[in-house]
């Protein structure tokens, strides 16, 4: 199918997984330890880790119910009856996702956790125990995609506490089970810079299985999110202000790493995307990468040859917001053959099912939005056109 | 004067100020404790407060043994500057500050520290001391620009550890020294966010006395700086990575916290300038900060009345780069009416004595390059030269 003549991948779509995704798939050694709703609700996607909710902000019990509360609203409010019903009265299973994925428009679609978002958003210390959370969500949406594979393609939850273990799951949900992405949140782990060398099997296992790295950022997230924490005890601005902060500052954190950290230029085949977090910021941020790389050229030659620009262009894609009016500045920056487009379904904040009416509204050319719904994504996650 | 016809005022010209300025102006009770330089090189701008040196990375040990860090501490870019010899060796002296104006082409320009930079950049426990740290540099400015108070206009060093103190040192300033403006770092002082309620009292003051808020983040600074100082302990990284986030993050968190946070809606009468940060991020930061409000209307409605943006157009001011060719997009989204030049005088990053020169050549229309380099700055200093 297509959508007024464009086809349309999804970069970024998400599920919304059942409570009990964790203690039905986690080896039984973990049970303990798994990760468990903290309603059954489909609608509110709160997580705890043996009774402690993952998410830094919602251990304050007012926060957690002014933000559970809201968030109801507002899925209830925008869209919930209408457009969501189908998918909560199924809920959220395969063929719901599928549904969706007619009723906005979409081709084929890369599946990123919701719940599982906060899960991989924990400062994890063991890295075993790390990535027996990670193997029981890549088997759970390995079979949730499997009502129809053609349409429904996973991004791998890789964590990167223990790098061997992430190594060893990248290359199982590659050779296995066919996904199509290794995705982190941008924040760093156990304090390290993700230049850091100790992550060099990993891109290195990336490159070579032409596996693209994708990094997601959430809200409900216990790694350290700079600018967003510092809203964290305010419950009327955690989202105006909190959340505001929360997705684009770690990923021009992760963005610095490797355009500027040399990671790209030791990694040259390596694609890497940012996702949900807005486009805007692209240009200023690589001209300032640029100018210092240019003013201390000396130092950074050490580890890196090329202008951080020149890596972002060669290797990096950034998703397009479908109503990011300033996107068009980033277009103009550096061209079109950068961006991907994605719908965020079904969280509150996505348009769906609206997502590419209002993406096409866009003030960009025809093969701009032909190369963003489709081409560049195709190229980003390595799928034949 | 002017130049190419236009007439230019610096709306943020730095001072290098003597290394025993605080031994000399500080309140006798705390002489023995005040901020002295590590040399009484005057390029050298390091500085230590009763023998621990100031700048968080500049304590970092493995920083300080980086043999190339150390030579560079040493002999400053600036020093290579041919076009500051003169000003060196009168050791930055006001004769030597209208001279650089007189080379630059630069009519009027308002004065910022670089060695207080890095005093202001601490979280003071001892409140009575950081109230005669700021006092004693506000004096030395004062005489400072005596020299041409015409040409040289005074920028208040304002530490808000103590409210009340920071009040009364406005007021002073304002009164006694007839300083146009007051400036503070971005990064939050005692983990308080800027629209506290407890800062109402500051910018009441700022507002009835018609005084610039005016924030300036510095490299060298003991406070929080996000992002940025995840890179302090890499010495080969500490500017093309961590200079690279360490002034426009920390910005971003302070517009947020002024234009989404209610400070402007309570306080209709005050001008803010986000200074030294670029002005490229604005079209994306501004766009959701707006996108947040718009969709959590009913929570932000208890301290806004209308989008973030409004606030931002109505009272505050990013400064342009004078190569900075990304700010041509904050220009488009915003208007002209927002922006305002500096030189960014005597330091290493800066282009003097090219820098008018080389924001001429940015791709903005006459009109807009006018009201940059003259009527936007006055109008924020509220100078009616």
């Amino acid at each position: 199918m297509t959508k007024n003549g464009f086809k349309v991948m999804d970069s970024d779509m998400h599920v919304n997984e059942t409570w009990d995704v964790w203690l039905n798939n986690i080896d039984p050694e973990y049970r303990d330890l798994a990760p468990v709703g903290m309603t059954k609700d489909q609608l509110v996607m709160n997580m705890a880790i043996q009774g402690k909710p993952i998410a830094a902000f919602l251990a304050d019990a007012d926060i957690q119910s002014n933000e559970e509360e809201t968030s109801r609203r507002k899925v209830e409010a925008e869209h919930g009856n209408k457009y969501l019903k189908p998918a909560i009265d199924r809920g959220f299973d395969p063929v719901s996702q599928l549904q969706a994925m007619d009723t906005e428009g979409l081709d084929l679609a890369i599946i990123f956790p919701t719940r599982g978002m906060s899960v991989a958003g924990v400062p994890y210390q063991d890295g075993r125990y790390a990535g027996a959370v990670a193997r029981a969500y890549n088997d759970w949406i390995h079979d949730f995609c499997s009502e129809d594979p053609n349409k429904m393609r996973a991004a791998a939850m890789v964590l990167a506490t223990d790098v061997e273990e992430a190594v060893t799951e990248v290359r199982r949900t590659h050779d296995e089970m066919g996904f199509l992405s290794a995705y982190l949140h941008p924040n760093p782990v156990q304090g390290r810079n993700w230049h850091n060398p100790i992550y060099d099997p990993l891109w290195q296992e990336c490159q070579d299985l032409d596996v693209p790295v994708t990094f997601h950022e959430t809200f409900k997230c216990s790694l350290p999110q700079a600018i967003a924490d510092r809203f964290y005890n305010e419950p009327d601005h955690i989202w105006t202000m909190g959340h505001v902060a929360c997705h684009p500052i770690e990923q021009m954190y992760a963005c610095l790493c490797f355009c500027a950290g040399g990671i790209l230029d030791k990694y040259n085949e390596l694609r890497v995307a940012f996702l949900e977090c807005n486009t805007g910021w692209l240009p200023f941020w690589l001209w300032r990468m640029d100018e210092h790389y240019e003013h201390r050229q000396e130092q950074a030659s050490r580890y890196q040859s090329i202008l951080p620009s020149e890596t972002f262009k060669r290797q990096c894609y950034l998703a397009i917001d479908p109503d990011e009016g300033p996107a068009k500045y980033a277009v103009d920056w550096i061209g079109d053959d950068n961006f991907v487009f994605s719908t965020d379904y079904p969280h509150a904040d996505g348009k769906y099912p609206f997502a590419i009416d209002e993406f096409l509204n866009l003030p960009l050319s025809e093969e701009s939005k032909r190369k963003v719904l489709w081409d560049n994504c195709a190229r980003l996650y390595g799928i034949a056109n | 004067m002017a130049k190419n016809g236009f007439k230019v005022m610096d709306s943020d010209m730095h001072t290098h100020e003597p290394w025993d300025l605080w031994l000399n102006y500080i309140d006798p009770a705390y002489k023995d404790r005040a901020p002295v330089g590590t040399s009484k090189d005057p390029v050298d701008m390091n500085t230590t407060i009763e023998g621990d040196i100031l700048g968080a990375f500049l304590s970092n040990q493995k920083h300080l043994e980086h043999e190339e860090e150390k030579a560079r501490l040493n002999i400053s870019h600036s020093r290579s500057n041919k076009y500051m010899q003169e000003a060196i060796d009168s050791r930055f002296d006001p004769v030597s500050q209208v001279n650089a104006m007189e080379v630059e082409g630069l009519d009027v320009a308002n004065l910022y520290p670089s060695r207080g930079m890095v005093v202001a950049g601490v979280d003071y426990e001892d409140e009575p001391f950081a109230d005669a740290v700021a006092k004693a540099y506000n004096n030395w400015l004062a005489d400072f620009c005596s020299e041409s108070p015409s040409r040289l206009k005074g920028i208040a060093m304002i530490l808000v550890s103590n409210i009340d103190n920071a009040v009364a040192e406005v007021r002073r300033t304002r009164e006694e020294l007839d300083f146009v403006g007051i400036y503070l770092h971005p990064n939050p002082i005692r983990g308080r966010n800027w629209h506290s309620d407890e800062y109402d009292r500051l910018w009441a003051v700022c507002q009835e006395l018609d005084m610039a808020v005016t924030f300036h983040e510095t490299f060298k600074c003991n406070l929080p700086q996000a992002i940025a100082d995840r890179f302090y302990d890499e010495p080969d990284r500490i500017w093309t990575m961590g200079h690279v986030a360490c002034h426009p993050v920390e910005q971003m968190y302070a517009a947020l916290c002024m234009c989404a946070g209610g400070v402007l809606e309570k306080f209709p009468g005050i001008r803010v300038a986000h200074l030294e940060c670029n002005a490229g991020w604005l079209p994306f930061w501004l766009w959701r900060m707006d996108e947040h409000y718009e969709h959590r209307q009913e929570q932000a409605s208890k301290y806004l009345s209308m989008a973030p943006s409004e606030y931002f157009k109505r009272q505050c001011y990013a400064v342009i780069d004078p190569d900075e060719e990304p700010s041509k997009y904050a220009i488009d989204w915003v208007g002209t009416d927002n922006f305002v030049f500096s030189t960014d005088y005597p330091h290493p990053d800066s282009i003097y004595p090219f820098a008018t020169d080389s924001f001429l050549k940015l791709p903005l229309s006459e009109e807009a390059k006018k009201k940059v380099m003259w009527d936007n700055c006055a109008k924020l200093y509220s100078l009616s030269v």
